[in-house]
Formats: structure tokens, sequence, C-alpha cells
């Protein structure tokens, strides 16, 4: 045949309707959405686990040493990297920047002393002198830490009926109120949640030092022993803490991603699309199997049905992609939503090549000589 | 013998005159075919039957040649549809022998047309003739000028599945005739119609014999059996007994 009979032959069983275009487009779109959808829910499920887990301060681990850590070993945590480590590559979750290692924020914290408000007089409240960078491990912006002022947690905040700019009145003087950090009662240690934290600059030995980290590294997570003053001839090992261990002691968004099981459930497109471009052929194995007996050769049939299942398997591949990317981008609001589609991209290109890989199998296993046979059975 | 051009320069003329101008040409080509009976079917001592059921028949042989139009009749069960498979090769005789010679392109019209439903009456008669390298024009001029023997130019236009049954099986043998096969098998093409249609069936039947191929007919219908030029008859080769 010539090119142009190829070409127009194909395009008249798809515009007659014969080779069924709209029934195998919608069949793999479904199945294409299912999957993938499927997977990506699951991959959301994560994100929502490791944004909890930061959220939460589940990712903020701690030491404490009265008296003994050092505040510079303290802040300087955050420009650690350490080798094997993921870095976080999302930051459309939360406030935390991105930084080099899984230590995103880290700062110390120094027992101060009570603080008695005039409009509590009975009910001092504790104090901590904090250093500037903890800002980042409370979720503050990098903005505050240039204020002058007083931390308090939303909690307090709400019982005093204040916001930042606002003045406390204490027994240390007015404190003007430069931030307002969010300490959810959800498990975490609540020594903050009604205190007011004093950022300082003072190089003196602080109490503890708290550090983000994310993903849990437990290499990492050893770093904070280092920021203690080491006292010869006292053995006295320091114990890693958690902020908030009711969500476990370790997260691993990275490795939990690679194990989902959903990622298996992504192989079902590919042969699924083997299977309709299987099946699209051999339901016409009547019509196929005449061709042949008119004369028409395998490698024109080939093209011709190749040229047909690009009508569907093409346009599939890009509604469903289409699809994906409004889901995320509508549903779950997803800004990195191009990043997350891309995800199941070699899945639908899988399918692409699929579909002419069950076209060619159907071909080849109609024969000419049973065409009596293939009509015996569809009677 | 002069060389037949089978595709000729087609300029723009009236319908009658361009099919006339390609039957011309068809008729043309049929003829510098027609002393040449290179091909045959040969069937020696043939006999069939289904696993250890009875004999559908046996010591059966013919010689099938191009030309004729060769009726193989019987009763219904009598084996028909197994003998053209035979002749065709898409089974193997239990007993006895069929050889082809000069056989490259089989043809097989059923009982029941099977075209494509949503494509039209030409397209199934061009498909054949792109198949042999001809343009779209060329096809389609030359699918008229056999569609015309086959008294179908007026559904040319019409999708297969708006035929009615007597030109839907019309339409299959103008496609098989299209294919210029060299062994054209019809299976009892007039069993599924009405006496009135089945009269026109058998009438295009008459004509397409065709110089350059074997024919073949299985009919249990006296009017087809009639429309035939010889025939083989299959009551005569049976028996619950081999011989």
């Amino acid at each position: 045949m010539k090119v142009d009979s190829i070409l127009s032959e194909a395009w008249r069983d798809i515009s007659s309707g014969t080779n069924r275009t709209i029934l195998w487009l919608l069949t793999f779109l479904f199945v294409a959405i299912g999957t993938l959808g499927l997977d990506l829910s699951t991959i959301f499920a994560l994100q929502s686990q490791a944004k909890t887990w930061v959220t939460s301060g589940a990712a903020i681990n701690l030491v404490q040493s009265e008296g003994k850590i050092n505040p510079t070993s303290c802040m300087s945590l955050s420009r650690t990297t350490i080798s094997g480590a993921h870095k976080q590559t999302s930051t459309s979750q939360s406030k935390i920047p991105v930084g080099k290692g899984p230590i995103s924020a880290s700062g110390a914290l120094q027992t101060g002393p009570s603080i008695i408000l005039t409009a509590m007089p009975s009910s001092p409240l504790d104090s901590f002198n904090v250093t500037p960078s903890l800002a980042s491990v409370l979720q503050l912006t990098a903005s505050v830490e240039s204020k002058t002022g007083v931390w308090i947690s939303s909690q307090l905040a709400q019982t005093l009926h204040v916001r930042p700019g606002d003045t406390l009145e204490t027994d240390h003087g007015p404190m003007s109120i430069a931030a307002v950090f969010s300490w959810q009662q959800d498990g975490r240690d609540q020594r903050i949640a009604y205190a007011i934290l004093n950022p300082s600059a003072s190089q003196e030995p602080f109490d503890e030092c708290w550090a983000t980290i994310v993903p849990s590294n437990a290499k990492a997570s050893e770093l904070l022993t280092a920021t203690a003053i080491s006292t010869p001839g006292t053995l006295n090992p320091l114990q890693i803490k958690q902020i908030n261990n009711s969500l476990g002691r370790t997260f691993n968004g990275w490795e939990q991603y690679q194990k989902r099981a959903s990622k298996y459930i992504t192989i079902v497109l590919p042969f699924a699309a083997l299977l309709i471009g299987f099946i699209s052929v051999r339901i016409r194995r009547i019509e196929i199997a005449d061709d042949l007996h008119c004369g028409i050769s395998r490698s024109n049939l080939w093209a011709i049905n190749a040229l047909e299942a690009l009508s569907w398997s093409l346009p599939a591949v890009l509604f469903s992609s289409a699809a994906l990317f409004l889901m995320v981008r509508t549903v779950r609001n997803q800004s990195d939503a191009m990043q997350l589609c891309s995800v199941e991209l070699p899945a639908l290109l899988a399918a692409l090549v699929l579909s002419q890989v069950g076209i060619v199998m159907a071909l080849v296993s109609i024969k000419a000589d049973h065409l009596f046979r293939y009509f015996k059975e569809r009677r | 013998m002069n060389k037949i051009d089978v595709n000729p320069v087609i300029v723009k003329e009236s319908l009658g005159d361009k099919l006339s101008k390609e039957k011309h040409v068809w008729d043309e080509y049929l003829e510098a075919k027609r002393d040449k009976p290179e091909r045959q079917v040969l069937a020696v001592g043939l006999g069939h039957r289904f696993h250890e059921g009875p004999w559908l028949f046996h010591d059966l042989s013919f010689r099938l040649e191009p030309g004729e139009i060769v009726g193989i009749c019987g009763p219904s069960g009598s084996g028909k549809s197994t003998l053209l498979s035979l002749i065709a090769g898409f089974e193997d005789p239990t007993s006895g022998s069929v050889q082809r010679f000069g056989i490259n392109r089989i043809c097989w019209v059923f009982q029941n047309p099977h075209g494509m439903p949503r494509r039209t009456a030409i397209d199934h008669v061009t498909q054949p003739l792109l198949g042999q390298g001809m343009n779209r024009v060329q096809a389609e001029s030359q699918a008229l000028a056999i569609m015309e023997d086959f008294h179908l130019i007026d559904v040319c236009a019409r999708d297969f599945k708006e035929l009615s049954g007597g030109e839907a099986q019309r339409l299959m043998l103008a496609r098989a005739v299209a294919s210029r096969p060299d062994l054209l098998l019809v299976d009892e093409p007039t069993a599924q119609l009405d006496q009135l249609t089945a009269a026109d069936v058998d009438r295009t039947l008459a004509g397409i014999a065709q110089a350059d191929c074997i024919v073949a007919v299985a009919t249990h219908d006296p009017n087809t059996r009639s429309a035939c030029t010889r025939v083989i008859d299959l009551a005569r080769h049976r028996n619950t007994e081999k011989q």
C-alpha cells in the first residue's frame, strides 16, 4: 500500500468508529487514573505524615545538660552536612527553610527566672533565654530574629488576649511581644507553652540544644551531644530526646516513599495498555484475516493498526497526565504538582509503548489460514 | 500479447464514461489471462471425518481449473464447507490428498456477510485494490467498475450495516473479485437470503467466473447449483461406512 493509503485507511477506521477509539481511550483513562491516582494518594499521605511529623514537633530532638551547652556549637548544627543524608526537597508544606543537611534548624535554651505578669500576679510564668536561631526551630519567620522582644506561644497569647506588637507589664519591666509561635497540645513537651522566651545573644553556656532533623537521622541526632561542653573526669552520656515522641522515634519519608506498595500498582497500567492493544486488534480477527486473504500485507496491517492505536493511546496518556495534574493542583492545592505528576510519567510512557506491543502480538496471533475457524467460532 | 496497464490515467469525465473505461481495462486484464490456466487444484481419493465419527465423504477425486464455477452440492451436513476448507488447505483431510498448483491467494466468502459495519460499501472493494499498490483515486475507480458488475453502484456510499442481506452478500463477492484471488471459495451464498434476494445473488454468481481464478461454490440451493458450470455432488460420495 502507498503511505497515503495507509494513512487514509487508518483515518477511515478511526473516524467511522471501526477501531472503537473512544472505548479504548476511556478504558485506558479509567485504569490510568485509578492506578496512578492511588499511587499519588499514597504519596499525598506520606507527605501529610511528613508534614505532621514536622509540625507536631516530633522532628525536634534535644539534649539537656544544665549549664553545659555551647550555644555557638548548637547554632552551627544547622550548617552541618552529613554524607548519605537526604535533604528535605519540598518547602511547600512548612516554613522550615531547606538546609544542606538533615538538620534544618537549631537553637539553644537556658532556664530563666520566673516572671510575674502585672495582670496575673498569682500565676508566675516560666521564662527561657533562647538563641535567636531557635526561631527557625519554632517555625517562626527569619525576620523575627532581628526583632526586639519576647516570644510567647499562641496558647498564652490567647489566654492573655495579646498579639505581636503588644506589651506585657511584668515585674521585670515591660516586655514587647515580638512573635507568637504555634505550640499545640498534641503530646509535645509543654514547658514553653506557658512561658516567655527571651532571645539572647549571650555566649555563656546554655542548658539545652534543640535541633529540627528531617528526615530522621541517627548520625544527625548524635551531633547534638557534641554541643555539650565536656568536663574532664565525668562520664555522663547525654540522652537525646524528642519534643514529641507520640508519633514514634523515627520517620523516614524517603524510605517509605521508596518502599510504598502502591508503586507496584502502577505496573498495572502498562500491562493494561498491552492488553487493550491486544484485544483491540484481536476482536477484529475475522476482518484482519480476511484482509490478509485479500492481499493486504502484514506490514501494511501493522502500520494501519499502529496508527489506530495511537489514536487512543496518545490522547489517553495526555488526558491522564492532565487529569492527574489537575487533581493534584486543584484538589490538594499542591504547588509542586508538576514534580508529583512526573513520578507517574514512566508508567504512562511505558503504557504508550506496550499498547503498540499488544498490537503486534495480536497481529502475529492472527493467521490467514484460521479465517474459517474464526468464522465458525463467531457463529 | 499486449501489456495490460491496470493503472490507467483517470481524467475528469462522466461517471458512465469512467465506469465504461475501467470495465474495459478490467475485461482486457481478464482476456490476457484466459489462455494461461497455470493453476489448478487436484484432489485424489479425498475423504474426511471428524475424530472417530462417520465419514462425511470419501473416495472423492476432482480437478478444479480457472474459468469455471464448480458447485459443491449436497444436503445440509454433508461436509460442503469442510470440503472447501480442505481445498483451501485450512484443514488436512483424513484420507487422500489435495494439491494446489499456482495458488498464492485464497479468498473465502461466507454465508453470513462479515463486512466492517461502519465502513462504506465502496471501501470494502477499494481496500484490496489499495493493497495492490493503487492510489485511492485509481482504486475507487476500479472498485466502481467491479461494483457495477454486481449491481451495487446505487449503494456504494452506504455503510455496510445499512445494506440488505443480498447487497451485503454481493458486496463480499465483489470484494473477493477485487482481491484477484487464485482460488475463490463461496460458502452457501444464498443460505441466509429470501428467494428473491437469493435469485439476485445467483444471477451475480454466474458472472464471477474469472479467467485466472478457480471458483468453488458450496450450496444446497438448486438455483445456485444451476448457476454453476459444473457440480461435485457429495451425496454420491457419502456412506456411513467407507468402502
